[in-house]
This record gives C-alpha cells, sequence and structure tokens, in this order.
C-alpha cells in the first residue's frame, strides 16, 4: 500500500508539469491583455504609460520567460502574485477555501444521504409506484439548472414570507449557526440537484449486485432484510457511486460558481471566474493548478477507499 | 453571473463622469449654468423636510475593490463605494434637489476658492483646519498643501492608471501651507472638469511612507466618512467622520457596502428591506413596485454615453462615406433601442460634454436619425454596392448590448448588409476592438467616456486618438478638436462642439444608437438621495438621512 502511494504521489509531478504548460498556453491564448483591462475601456490612454504598466506586471518578457519565471516560483512553493491585487496567489486561494470546501463538503454530505436512502428504496421497491416516483423527481433534478433552483429558492420567500438568508459571509468558528443559515440553503440547493445522478447509480448498481449469487444466498441463509441490503448489498453497489461522489467533490472545489454568486458566498468558485473576467494569468494559473491537485488528490483518495470497501482489491 | 467583467467594463463606465467643460474665473462657483434637459436629480423627502441625524444606511456593489490604492486603479468598488467616501478631492461636482444629473459643474471640496491668474496656471485656496481622520500614522493631523501636491505627484507616476488624468499639468506646487499651484502644458478648457473626477483623491502621505503603497490599507482621509472594516468579499463599513469640514454632516452614523454579485439576490434583499437602494433595469423596477408599492422609483435622464456603432474606414466599402451614410439612416434607432430598453433612453451623441444643452438637441437627433431604407438604398446604390457579406463585432457585456446587436444585424439585412454576429467578452473588447488598430468591419458595443469631451474626441475622433479604432485620417476634424481644446471662452468652445457634433455625424465615422435612462428603487425611509452629477461618486451619502418615522422592515 504504502509503494502503491508513493507512486501514485510521484506519478502526479508530471501530470501538473504538464498542467502547468497547458493551463500557462491557454491563459496567454485567451484573447484579451491584462494591461488594456487594467487600463479601461474609458481612460485615455497613452501607449507608453501602458507599456510602462506591462513593464511593472512583468508581461513586456516573451512567453517561455514568463513561464519559466512562473515555474520557478511553483517549484519554490510561491504561485507568485495576483496581477490585480498585488497579493500571494496561494494566499487569496487559502482565503477562499474554507468556503468552497464547507460548501462542497456539505453538499456531498446532503447529496450521499438523499441518494444512497432513495436509490436503495428505489431498486428494493423496483417497478412500484415508489421507484416510478423517484426516477421522475430524479430525472427532473438533472434536467432543472442550479440557478433556477437557487434563485427560486432566494426569491419567493422574499416575497411570501419576507425573508432572506444571511448574506454575509460569516466564519463557521466565528458564528456556528449564522454560518449555517448562510450555507444550508445553498448546500441544500447543489446537494438536491447532485443527488439526483448519484441515485440513479446507486438504483442501477443496488439492482445488479441484489442479482447476484451471494445475495441470493444470503437470503437463503434467512438473514433479515437490513442485513442482505445494507451490509452485503449495498457495500458492494458502492464503488461506482463512491467514484463518483469523488469526481463530484473535486468538480464542486472550483464549480459552485453560480451558487456562490447568488449566495453571496466569497469560494474558490468564484475567484477562478473573476480571474478569467479580468484576465488575472498569475491568480487563474494558480488557481487552476491548485484544482488539478484537488483532482488528482481525490481520485487517490477515492482509489483507496476502494480497498477499504472490496477486500479483494489489494494495492 | 457576469459580475466582475460587467464590474470591470461597465464600473469604470459608470463611474467615469461624464463632464461638463468650465473655466474658473475666479469664483468657485462661478462655473457655467448648465441645464440639463432632463428633469433635475429628484429625492424622496418632501420639500421642506429637515433631515435627522442617526442611523446606518445599506448599499451594495457587485464586487470587491482590488486593493485599497485608489492612486493605482480605476473601479468604481473603489472609487463610488466604501472606502472612496474617506477621501476628500480637491475640487468637485456639485450636487442637490437642483443639480441635474448631467450638470457638472465644478465646486470647490478641499479648495475654498481659485483663480487662473495667467492662461497655464490655477492657484487653489485651500480650507483651513480640515483634519485628516484619527487614525495613526496620520493620527489626525492638519491637511495642507504638501499633500496636495505630494498626492497628485503620487497618482502621476507612469504607467499607473490613473496618471492620465493630471498629465496635462507640467508641475504642482505649494507656494504656502494653504495655496496650491499648478502649472499647465498648455491651455486646456477641460482643466478644471477633469480636476474634479473622483479619481483624483487626496491621500495622506505618512500610510505611504510606512507601507510602501496603499493597497492594504489603512485608509485615512480627510472625507465624510472614516474607514472602518473591510470583510472581504461580504462587506465594507465607514462610519461618520465626526471631524468632517462641511459641518452638520453626514447625517448618517454609517455605512455598510453589501457585496452581492448577483441581481436577483439584491432584488430579494431590496424587497426584503435589507437593502436601502437598488439601481437596477426597467423590468426589475417594476416587478418590485408590484410587490413592495410603497418604495419610490427614480428614473434618471440617461447619459452622454450609450450603444456605440463603429464602422472600419480602412477597409471597403465602409471607408466610402454613403456607404456608412446608408447605414445610419438605413437602421431604426427607435426599434433597437425600445426592443431593450422598453422605451427608456434617449438619444446621444456618445461624447461627454459639458452639460445636455451643449448637444445637439434630442429633436434635431430624432430628426436626423429617422429610419429611411429607401434613400439607404439609394445612397448604396449610388456607391455601387448592392451587397455585403461580414462580420458584425458584439460586446457581450450585458446581454441589452448582444439582443439589440442582434435587432440591428437584421435592419442591416434589410439594406442588403448580411451581416454575422461575433460576440466579444468584455476584455476581449476592452483590448482588441477599442484601441485603433482594429480591423473588423463593424462593431457594436458599450462606450465609456472620459470626464470630459476634449479626451473623448482626443480619443476617438482625432486621426492619433488611442481609441480611433474606426481608423479614420480627417485632419480638418483634427484641427477642429485641437481648436476647441484650448477654447477657455465658453460661449465659443459651445459653438465649436456643436459645430464638431455636426461634422461627425456628417461623417459617420461612428455613430450612436443612444443610451438608457437609470433606475433607481428608493426605500420609503431613505432621504435625501439626490440624482445629480456628483451622485456617481456616491457623494449623495453625505446628505442622506433616514426618516426615523418610517419604519424598516429589515
Amino acid at each position: 500500500m504504502r509503494e502503491y502511494v508513493l507512486r501514485r504521489i510521484l506519478l502526479m509531478i508530471p501530470t501538473l508539469l504538464g498542467v502547468t504548460v497547458l493551463v500557462f498556453m491557454l491563459t496567454h491564448l485567451v484573447p484579451g491583455d491584462v494591461v488594456m483591462v487594467m487600463v479601461g475601456e474609458s481612460a485615455q490612454f497613452d501607449p507608453e504609460n501602458v507599456e510602462k504598466l506591462r513593464q511593472q506586471l512583468g508581461l513586456d518578457k516573451s512567453l517561455p520567460e514568463q513561464y519559466s519565471s512562473w515555474v520557478g516560483g511553483v517549484v519554490r512553493g510561491d504561485l507568485g502574485k495576483s496581477l490585480w491585487t498585488g497579493r500571494p496567489v496561494s494566499e487569496t486561494i487559502m482565503e477562499r477555501l474554507p468556503v468552497t470546501f464547507e460548501l462542497a463538503l456539505l453538499a456531498i454530505a446532503i447529496s450521499s444521504l438523499l441518494a444512497i436512502l432513495v436509490g436503495v428504496i428505489s431498486a428494493i421497491r423496483q417497478d412500484t409506484p415508489i421507484d416510478y416516483i423517484v426516477r421522475v423527481m430524479s430525472i427532473g433534478g438533472l434536467s432543472v439548472p442550479e440557478f433556477w433552483i437557487a434563485t427560486l429558492i432566494i426569491v419567493f420567500p422574499a416575497i411570501w414570507f419576507n425573508y432572506l438568508p444571511p448574506m454575509r459571509y460569516t466564519p463557521i468558528f466565528v458564528d456556528p449557526w449564522a454560518n449555517l443559515q448562510q450555507f444550508g440553503i445553498p448546500a441544500f440547493t447543489m446537494g438536491v440537484r447532485m443527488s439526483a445522478g448519484v441515485m440513479r447509480m446507486t438504483r442501477s448498481q443496488m439492482l445488479e449486485v441484489l442479482r447476484q449469487d451471494y445475495i441470493r444466498t444470503a437470503w437463503a441463509k434467512g438473514l433479515r432484510e437490513r442485513v442482505v441490503i445494507y451490509r452485503h448489498a449495498l457495500k458492494n453497489a458502492l464503488i461506482p457511486v463512491i467514484t463518483m461522489m469523488g469526481t463530484q467533490f473535486s468538480s464542486l472545489m472550483g464549480g459552485t460558481v453560480i451558487v456562490e454568486s447568488i449566495f453571496s458566498l466569497p469560494g474558490v468558485g468564484r475567484l477562478m471566474l473573476d480571474s478569467i473576467q479580468v484576465r488575472d494569468y498569475t491568480q487563474l494559473q494558480g488557481n487552476v493548478l491548485f484544482l488539478a491537485i484537488v483532482f488528482l488528490t481525490m481520485n487517490l483518495i477515492v482509489d483507496l477507499t476502494y480497498a477499504w470497501l472490496d477486500p479483494r482489491i489489494n494495492y | 453571473m457576469r459580475s466582475k467583467a460587467i464590474a470591470l467594463l461597465l464600473g469604470a463606465l459608470s463611474l467615469l463622469v461624464l463632464g461638463v467643460g468650465c473655466v474658473s474665473t475666479g469664483q468657485p462657483t462661478a462655473t457655467p449654468s448648465i441645464k440639463a434637459t432632463a428633469a433635475p436629480g429628484t429625492t424622496p423627502a418632501a420639500a421642506g423636510e429637515e433631515p435627522k441625524y442617526g442611523g446606518w444606511l445599506i448599499d451594495r456593489t457587485n464586487d470587491d475593490p482590488p486593493h485599497l490604492d485608489p492612486q493605482q486603479v480605476l473601479v468604481h468598488t473603489l472609487h463610488q463605494y466604501g472606502a472612496s467616501q474617506s477621501w476628500s478631492t480637491l475640487l468637485r461636482y456639485d450636487y442637490g434637489s437642483k443639480v441635474g444629473p448631467l450638470d457638472a459643474t465644478v465646486v470647490g471640496d478641499l479648495a475654498e476658492s481659485w483663480q487662473q491668474p495667467e492662461p497655464l496656471v490655477f492657484v487653489f485656496k485651500l480650507r483651513q483646519g480640515v483634519k485628516y481622520h484619527d487614525i495613526p500614522p496620520v493620527n489626525g493631523r492638519e491637511l495642507t498643501a504638501e499633500d496636495v501636491v505630494y498626492s497628485y505627484n503620487r497618482q502621476s507616476t507612469k504607467g499607473w492608471q490613473n496618471s492620465e488624468f493630471l498629465a496635462m499639468v507640467d508641475k504642482w506646487e505649494a507656494p504656502d501651507k494653504y495655496t496650491v499651484k499648478a502649472t499647465l502644458k498648455k491651455p486646456d478648457a477641460a482643466f478644471l472638469v477633469t480636476l474634479a473626477s473622483g479619481y483624483n483623491k487626496i491621500i495622506a502621505k505618512e500610510v505611504v511612507e510606512e507601507k510602501g503603497d496603499l493597497k492594504q490599507g489603512p485608509v485615512i482621509g480627510t472625507g465624510a466618512f472614516i474607514f472602518e472594516k473591510w470583510e472581504p468579499k461580504a462587506a465594507i463599513h465607514i462610519k461618520k467622520n465626526p471631524n468632517y469640514y462641511h459641518k452638520g454632516k453626514p447625517y448618517v452614523e454609517g455605512v455598510t457596502t453589501l457585496l452581492m454579485p448577483d441581481d436577483s439576490t439584491a432584488q430579494a434583499a431590496f424587497r426584503t428591506g435589507k437593502l436601502d437602494i437598488f439601481p437596477t433595469q426597467k423590468v426589475t423596477a417594476d416587478t418590485t413596485k408590484k410587490t413592495n408599492p410603497e418604495v419610490a422609483l427614480n428614473v434618471s435622464a440617461g447619459s452622454f454615453s450609450g450603444h456605440n456603432l463603429v464602422f472600419n474606414t480602412k477597409k471597403p466599402p465602409f471607408n466610402d462615406e454613403r456607404v456608412r451614410d446608408a447605414i445610419s439612416i438605413g437602421i431604426d434607432r427607435k426599434q433597437i433601442m425600445d426592443t431593450v430598453y422598453f422605451g427608456e433612453w434617449i438619444y446621444t451623441m456618445g461624447i461627454a460634454l459639458p452639460g445636455s444643452d451643449w448637444q445637439i438637441s434630442q429633436e434635431d437627433l430624432a430628426k436626423s436619425y429617422t429610419r429611411d431604407v429607401a434613400k439607404a438604398k439609394q445612397l448604396l446604390a449610388e456607391a455601387g454596392i448592392t451587397g455585403y457579406t461580414g462580420e458584425l463585432t458584439l460586446a457581450y457585456t450585458y446581454s441589452t448590448y448582444s439582443d439589440a446587436g442582434e435587432v440591428l444585424q437584421s435592419q442591416l439585412k434589410d439594406i442588403g448588409f448580411n451581416m454575422t454576429i461575433k460576440n466579444v467578452d468584455s476584455p476581449t473588447y476592452v483590448s482588441k476592438i477599442l484601441p485603433k488598430g482594429w480591423d473588423g468591419d463593424i462593431y457594436y458595443g458599450p462606450l465609456g467616456l472620459a470626464p470630459d469631451a476634449t479626451a473623448d474626441l482626443m480619443q476617438m475622433y482625432h486621426s492619433t486618438g488611442s481609441r480611433n479604432s474606426s481608423g479614420h485620417n480627417d485632419p480638418k476634424l483634427d484641427k477642429m478638436i485641437e481648436d476647441q481644446a484650448g477654447e477657455m471662452n465658453l460661449d465659443k468652445r459651445k459653438a465649436m462642439l456643436l459645430e464638431i457634433q455636426r461634422y461627425i455625424q456628417d461623417k459617420n465615422y461612428r455613430t450612436m444608437t443612444g443610451a438608457a435612462k437609470g433606475f433607481t428603487l428608493i426605500q420609503p425611509w431613505l432621504k435625501g438621495r439626490y440624482f445629480s452629477f456628483d451622485s456617481r461618486r456616491n457623494r449623495w451619502w453625505e446628505e442622506a438621512w433616514l426618516d426615523p418615522a418610517k419604519p424598516r422592515n429589515r
């Protein structure tokens, strides 16, 4: 196991190196110029002034020079400074990380609870009215865009009950209740939406497992339904579900931008979008590299979870 | 959510004041009397109501400022909201119930009076006894002329985004403790208007000396509000400055600017009383009024800016004046603007003129912009054009531009121009389309204006202009622009600017389809909100007061 983990970690290095090349190239290939964005549409800019600003930001150097300077910093653990704020990129990411992490964690928790419970019920009550209702709801959940649900959740309570969830981010350690009020609704919105896919996966996996010989044997031995379903069937059905949830969690670390915006949550998703929209190259590169590390780490964790779920898997 | 891009592009757009040309005659208020054709700014306060003290005002913005150095960034999140209220300027624009939204009369802020003893020299007398906020390392010391000179010299640092606002000044001097002297490089009719822009803030040198720059604060100025706290990506809080030099102001105890990137969230917050004011679009204003009939709605007069249509005059067929004229009269501006603004818009020339009566009248603009497809086709026939297939670049910033662009596309088809739409995002629009050297066919998008007509004309219409994206070369127009820039006589300059407008209308290097009016919802308890020119910098917070007689349901 230790060798396996070490090998996987070492394999991350060339992957991340590839990511740096791709991210750097793509960032600089996107049309638009951060210096001109800074100067603004309205400013009466002087070309000499623009060049001076470009020099100050280090953007007058050739792309290979800029890349090597950036990667050199990355190797030393320095992701550089934001072109706009002048703040260290890593500092900004770490500031935003708790928001997205908490949101993703809560959303995954809500999604798992809902999806696994409903997926199992749907599978063991296959082709009953409960199954049909659950399947229709899951298709609905997959079809309805997240921003629409989030907007409805904001707008209607405001009109009907004069209620608006707290809109100022409060860290959980400062005021847990205020924090939960702010995160509860967006996490629920995302959790419900995400649960649709996981539920369908749980159901199909459960249906497959329930037809296996060892389950028939378990029934034949006279085991109780709860033991058969939860101890023997569910655990074996969960491997692809865990993979799916792992991927979902990784995606959430950078992909909660819409919900973050609607609920005024200052997370990594918004940071990513903001960086793209103002062409903050260094911040954007740092964000993407960070997300790549999250993805790779989550994949490793998911792989290691397989061994725990299925004793036949041995690294 | 396109908040940041929009914030960037339109933030600069909304903040950059639409200037007024005025020349000092020795008195700070002796600027030209310029009346807006639209109704002056209104306030929900009934006439004669005495302002009440107390309460905390809640406003909203769509993003954080990138940092807190007002001399190194041109974003509305720093120059209009939150920290912006902590700094003063030497001059400012007048505001109040009698000052119209397009009426930018220059008055003193830190300057008590000024004179122009020589064509190139301006001398400003400062208010005495103005104190900085009582925060280390400045500790409430008195502001002097040296501070003004230091601030403006620092702002003029080459490469800094705000330096262009003071580029016309050769040197700043402080002959004594309360006198500031500016020597210009050449006569400039726009100097005072540009100087009064909110970008030219007076800072405290001790903070720069201690920290190297102002990016991480502390924010220390002499403004109406003291910067209290910045909760990144959540809110900025400022509190009343008890030693403010405009005695008796501000009325509220403080202001919190909430960061809400999403408009529907802001609308919900306004509905539930958690926001005191909500600038928005007509449709949102109407739906909010249905559920909250007690709120007040202000409709502003529009602006000099708006929807901009530009032809690439370097390439055929747009190098032919008849083709440009044909397109200008072949499109239906009313239909384009009505589609996205439901009739709430005005005609505009797209130049920051000294006042709305310095612009060609709405009636004349409407008349000259009446659609005439037959005449357009006749002009095209004379030019030998039977049809054209090309690209229409649209700035995809707000959906209003792309929606309007689609109407424009169909109208162009009516006169034989089959244009394929190419959407570009905000940074691409700013970097690749607006500057000189653009190589497309036609583009359509927002127009940001400088504080004064001279800067706009020099950038967009002068052959050497950095934003001459149409690529025209017109020595006659260049001379007209240069002549008005140095004309200090108001009447003569006004006549010259009107002549320039008629000339550029005739040449059609670029044209405007119109400018939207602004809609702002105001809670019944918020009083003293003036929609005058300077309100763009949120200086109205100084005048605002909260009526304790009106229940607040937040």
